[in-house]
């Protein structure tokens, strides 16, 4: 059974633009994503794509932090967008995240024990103190702290011991998918190669599976078997990490081309342009102004997603058509 | 060929200490670099290894308590540290120019980007105030900018990629010499990066300019410069042409930071253990020793020179002769 799945999510937040003025901002439009995390091939997924594409906020609908203003969400096959808090137990502690500032995301005014008390205390009610001790010991162990650090407080914590502090609470309850919002972003290169592969390790020996939402496409390479990429609030492709060399937006493969790369003489090409407006999406393809290889059709034709081979889906008009 | 660039930075021996209530921290020691016209020199490192100090007592602008001891800093034949304050105003801006990684806090939030940029063109020029904004507007176009919007806009009003833009527009809106930019593409989406990236390159072609990229992104140090140094606990351990450097780093540091980023390291990564050293409390011999693998005794006593091993490159080693003979066994084989 698919692990979760969205339906057409969309959400939007209205914006006051001056005191008499409303506007409207479509964040997420008709998303329809099926995390099947089980098959080998979609284990740990990569949510790639701009600032302002929307992937945090799909992310806070996928995570029900927000509820969707259009669309349903299923977990394990049960409507949960509109089930109240009391009823999500079970899907809380299926699914963690990890925020890119670990630093604002623990208490200072907590221990770390007590940081990763919390959890245990709220999905484990049955642990005896001592269970719960042995736990923590045992997670900062797993995530390369030490059972001393047990009193420390996060501001005694170098910046990458505070990612693992937040990686170990996300792991403690044995979470079924953990979503990393760009976890590793604006790191060190030690630090973030040490994380990454944290990262596969608790994924080995726990079972954890990953949404690394990211723009850092070479760390997403590395630690996903499934790449989806958002552009203007909407999936553009959905493929597998190792077809990405085979992607057909043209979107997809202008992020491959602006990744900065040694070999060869680096001829910079980007996208000219700038992402466009979420209040104001241009019409047809959200893409078209941008796109190098537009026909007519596009800037009247929202092209939808579809399926363009096993596993791999694609929002382009000329997607197939070759 | 010109492959011999007209030096116009030369760095010599530049030392800053900052003196804090835990003691002497050297965070420059010993820097010695060079940059030749329209070449790109990327000071790539962790966190914490010197580059941004390097980056600001280049312009004098070492923040209390810190204090450039010694050293030169040849700007086309004028030494920096001999200059008195009034003509190290000058060159701020006008020769040497800095970008931040943080475009929002480089501009004031209540007066509009054109306004900084005509600020800086008649600081330094005498030109008529209608003059400096149409200068301002032909900065702004050819950063790919639309002039007459972005011109009026406040900062809040540009996106992040824009205003990074507007700011380098700003920075090189005299024609400096030598642009330093520190971390001015971090953090930016990598299509934004690469925008930036291809900016900053037709620039150093089209303007002589020369430039120093700041930088703990590899990838992004691969694809701009021409060449690399690296910088770790406030030294420079290796320095060569990029690529060099790149496919046969010298040094344990350089060859360990490549194995930690999954753009350079095929299969599973190695990343170095630990965290980059507390700068007060280093130990007496090679910095790197407490974390690398080949740590020997002598590694944890004596400090590795700089040294020149190919021509051009150089690494700060103990056992640089050892890993010599392991390339070029390699190559034959």
């Amino acid at each position: 059974m698919t692990f979760l799945r969205g339906e057409r999510l969309a959400k939007s937040y209205i914006i006051s633009r001056g005191w008499w003025q409303k506007e409207e901002i479509q964040a997420v439009h008709d998303v329809s994503l099926d995390l099947d995390l089980d098959i080998e091939a979609g284990k740990n997924v990569g949510l790639v794509g701009e600032s302002g594409s929307g992937k945090s906020t799909l992310v806070r609908l996928l995570s029900r932090l927000e509820r969707p203003s259009r669309g349903c969400l299923h977990y394990r096959g049960k409507e949960i967008s509109t089930l109240p808090e009391k009823q999500l137990t079970s899907f809380r502690r299926q699914v963690q995240i990890i925020f890119q500032d670990a630093a604002a995301s623990l208490n200072p005014r907590h221990p770390a024990e007590k940081i990763l008390a919390e959890p245990l205390r709220n999905y484990f009610p049955a642990f005896s103190r001592k269970e719960r001790r042995d736990k923590i010991d045992q997670v900062l162990q797993q995530v390369g702290l030490s059972p001393e650090d047990r009193k420390r407080y996060p501001h005694e914590f170098s910046g990458g011991q505070q990612r693992r502090l937040a990686i170990a609470r996300a792991v403690i309850v044995n979470p079924f998918l953990v979503i990393c919002d760009e976890a590793t972003s604006g790191l060190d290169v030690s630090l973030q190669g040490q994380l990454l592969n944290l990262f596969l390790d608790l994924g080995e020996k726990f079972g954890v599976h990953y949404l690394l939402v990211s723009h850092d496409l070479p760390a997403v390479r590395y630690l996903c078997q499934r790449v989806v990429v958002m552009y203007a609030g909407r999936i553009v492709e959905d493929l597998p990490a190792n077809r990405l060399d085979a992607s057909l937006h043209p979107y997809t493969r202008a992020l491959l081309k602006s990744e900065p790369r040694l070999e060869g003489s680096f001829s910079p090409q980007f996208l000219p342009g700038e992402p466009p407006d979420s209040s104001a999406y241009p019409a047809g393809c959200p893409f078209h102004p941008r796109c190098p290889e537009r026909i007519e059709i596009c800037a009247r034709e929202q092209p939808f997603l579809k399926e363009i081979s096993a596993r791999h889906r694609a929002a382009c008009h000329l997607a197939g058509k070759q | 060929m010109d492959n011999v660039h007209k030096q116009v930075l030369e760095v010599k021996n530049l030392s800053a200490n900052f003196y804090t209530s835990r003691g002497l921290i050297r965070a420059a020691d010993n820097i010695n670099f060079n940059v030749g016209q329209s070449e790109c020199l990327a000071i790539i490192g962790e966190s914490g290894a010197g580059k941004s100090v390097t980056a600001l007592s280049l312009l004098r602008l070492v923040p209390h308590p810190g204090r450039i001891e010694e050293g030169e800093i040849n700007l086309e034949g004028r030494d920096l540290l001999q200059l008195n304050p009034k003509e190290m105003r000058r060159v701020r801006g006008e020769d040497l120019a800095l970008v931040f990684q943080d475009s929002l806090s480089t501009f004031n939030p209540v007066r509009t980007i054109g306004s900084h940029i005509c600020e800086t063109i008649t600081a330094h020029r005498k030109l008529s105030s209608a003059e400096a904004r149409d200068m301002a507007r032909c900065k702004l176009a050819e950063m790919g900018l639309p002039a007459e919007r972005s011109f009026r806009s406040f900062p809040f009003q540009l996106s992040g990629g824009m205003r990074q833009r507007a700011a380098l527009a700003m920075a090189m809106s005299l024609h400096p010499r030598v642009l330093i930019a520190d971390e001015a593409t971090t953090s930016l989406d990598v299509t934004l990066q690469a925008q930036i990236l291809h900016y900053l390159k037709k620039h150093l072609q089209e303007c002589c300019m020369s430039l120093l990229f700041i930088t703990h992104d590899l990838a992004a140090a691969a694809a701009v410069a021409d060449r690399v140094a690296v910088m770790y606990a406030g030294r420079i351990v290796e320095s060569g042409p990029v690529r060099e450097v790149f496919r046969q780093p010298l040094h344990p540091y350089t060859s360990a930071l490549l194995r930690s980023h999954p753009s350079f390291c095929p299969g599973r990564l190695e990343p170095i253990n630990g965290s980059p050293p507390d700068l007060a409390d280093l130990s007496p011999g090679c910095a790197f020793s407490p974390r690398c693998l080949k740590g020997r005794e002598i590694c944890r006593n004596k400090v590795p020179s700089l040294q020149e091993l190919w021509p051009e490159q150089q690494a700060a080693c103990h056992f640089h002769q050892a890993r010599k003979n392991d390339l070029r066994e390699a190559a034959v084989t």
